[in-house]
């Protein structure tokens, strides 16, 4: 623009600018550019792309394998398979998708895996009013109402610290012990599958 | 009295007089002195409100997990008790004694099962349990016996019956104007109140019902100090707040959620609602009061503290029963208590 010295500085930047429709034009294409990309950062904020895995973070099951193997080591340690285990804690069964969630894993093992579920899948508390170590009849009674067919344990709070657990989810470890699979519940479907096909492999 | 001596007639006579009309007065005074004191007593029993420790007359305990998790209660004509079991997917009934009597439910979505049995009203011979988590509020009999199934759209959050047998559901649709439906004897939708105070907010728009003999509809916030009163035609009445409960609870750091900020509560403000024959509102307070979890405010239905109740432990839920007796969900869910109300609260004002 600089280079452009003249006497009648406005005629010669007018006709250095496009003519006054193709500018018309360009305002018009800006601003439906500008629009589209305010609908498309507003359309992100609603619709994410399915999540692959949401795993419990920072999850160290060993702490929690080695309590098993000395509390019920049929359960787990004499086996070539994975294991399925569910880490829970009641107040977070206030969350209505979140028990819906469990439960429905729950009834697929009953329903279509009852043998491999009875020593393959195992459950474990973390302490709370319901899950009282000390007076276990209320959880006893809920996991029968609630047709679990594998054992449910409730374990210790110092267990709970060292495995990290936060949030009530179900983890599968292969026989080594190694952890395959872990998702806070509640799991979307195309997860559910996952869990499943890991665990019966 | 001043004593004058050795002085004119005129200042003895003024002085006889004195003692006469003092003597005449003595009497007077004493009379607007125990008048001033009973005035005085009696705008101090207006002001302040009455106080009382309720005490356990009947327990209904967890003897052999007879209740895992009590939700709401209810009672039949009979005066037997009806409790929702969350945990135990399962409707449970009492008699006078706390003695389990009958028991009906099961994990299901079919007739008479449940996913998560919830709030609870009985009418007549009629039981309306509704399952948080579903959008159907079963009616059985006092057999316990599947009737029929009404249909909402939205989430639970509780059912009354009114006095003449018709269901009030409310419900939470997740958006401004949360819906209070009342439902005819049939089954079929007849009214619908959108509550003043409804926000679209998750935690904000939930309310405990109860329903006063005069049919009044009182809707009781959870985490607002607010309380609406409605007419059973769908006619606001008032509102008002309960005295010496802050107005919200702390909120903690918002969360997004479903694309906007969503506030979480830290605690909230009331559990449940009640209503008495006398027509007197009964409030359990939670997180924001002196005794929490314990304290009942009792107010008339123009929101006048009448009386501030403690319960003996901490609890969730409250009824008035038909035998005018205050029953009461412990904090834990296992046990229902009964306590006597004291007689001088039906006292008119």
């Amino acid at each position: 623009m600089s280079s452009l010295k003249s006497v009648d500085g406005e005629r010669q930047i007018a006709t250095y600018l496009p003519k006054r429709k193709t500018r018309q034009k360009l305002i018009v294409t800006l601003c439906l550019v500008f629009a589209g990309t305010l609908f498309v950062v507003g359309l992100g904020e609603h619709i994410s792309p399915p999540k692959e895995n949401k795993p419990a973070a920072n999850l160290n099951i060993s702490p929690l394998l080695q309590y098993l193997e000395t509390q019920r080591p049929s359960a787990l340690a004499h086996t070539r398979n994975s294991q399925l285990i569910f880490l829970l804690y009641f107040p977070d069964f206030n969350c209505p998708p979140c028990i819906d969630s469990f439960l429905e894993l729950a009834d697929m093992l009953r329903v279509e895996h009852p043998q491999e579920a009875r020593h393959r899948a195992i459950a474990v508390f973390k302490p709370d009013e319901v899950a009282d170590p000390s007076n276990p009849i209320r959880l006893v009674r809920w996991a029968q109402a609630s047709g679990l067919i594998f054992p449910v344990f409730i374990i210790p709070d110092s267990i709970v610290t060292r495995t990290g657990f936060v949030k009530s989810c179900v983890a599968i470890i292969d026989s080594s012990g190694r952890l395959l699979f872990s998702e806070a519940f509640p799991m979307s479907r195309e997860n559910l599958s996952t869990a499943m096909r890991l665990w019966l492999q | 009295m001043p004593k004058f001596t050795g002085h004119s007639h005129f200042v003895n006579v003024l002085c006889r007089k004195y003692r006469e009309l003092s003597g005449m007065l003595k009497p007077a005074t004493y009379l607007f002195s125990f008048l001033l004191i009973v005035l005085i007593s009696t705008t101090n029993a207006q002001t302040l409100p009455y106080l009382h420790d309720l005490k356990d007359v009947v327990v209904i305990k967890q003897d052999e997990g007879n209740i895992l998790s009590a939700f709401a209660l209810a009672f039949l004509p009979n005066h037997n008790v009806v409790v929702t079991d969350k945990l135990d997917y399962s409707i449970k009934k009492f008699n006078l004694h706390g003695k389990i009597i009958q028991q009906a439910g099961g994990r299901g979505v079919g007739p008479g099962l449940f996913r998560e049995p919830g709030p609870l009203d009985a009418f007549s011979n009629r039981i309306a349990v509704a399952d948080l988590a579903s959008t159907r509020v079963q009616i059985l009999d006092d057999q316990l016996q599947f009737i029929r199934q009404v249909n909402v759209s939205g989430v639970l959050i509780d059912a009354k019956f009114d006095n003449s047998g018709r269901l009030w559901i409310a419900t939470h649709s997740g958006f401004k104007g949360t819906a209070l439906t009342c439902f005819s004897t049939e089954g079929k939708p007849v009214q619908q109140i959108s509550p003043r105070n409804s926000t679209g907010e998750i935690f904000g728009d939930i309310f405990s019902l109860a329903i006063t003999h005069e049919d009044n509809i009182i809707l009781v916030y959870a985490i607002r100090n607010r309380v609406e009163v409605w007419d059973a035609n769908g006619r606001f009445i008032r509102e008002f707040q309960v005295p010496g409960i802050p107005l919200k609870p702390k909120s903690l750091t918002p969360i997004p959620r479903f694309g906007k900020r969503v506030e979480i509560p830290d605690g909230k403000l009331f559990w449940s609602a009640a209503s008495d024959r006398h027509g007197l509102i009964y409030i359990l307070a939670a997180d924001y009061t002196p005794l929490k979890h314990r304290n009942v405010y009792v107010l008339d239905n123009k929101g006048d503290l009448r009386a501030i109740l403690t319960l003996p432990q901490p609890s969730v839920s409250i009824r008035i029963g038909p035998d005018g007796y205050l029953y009461s969900i412990d904090a834990k869910r296992t046990t229902v208590r009964k306590h006597s109300i004291p007689k001088e609260l039906g006292k008119s004002k």
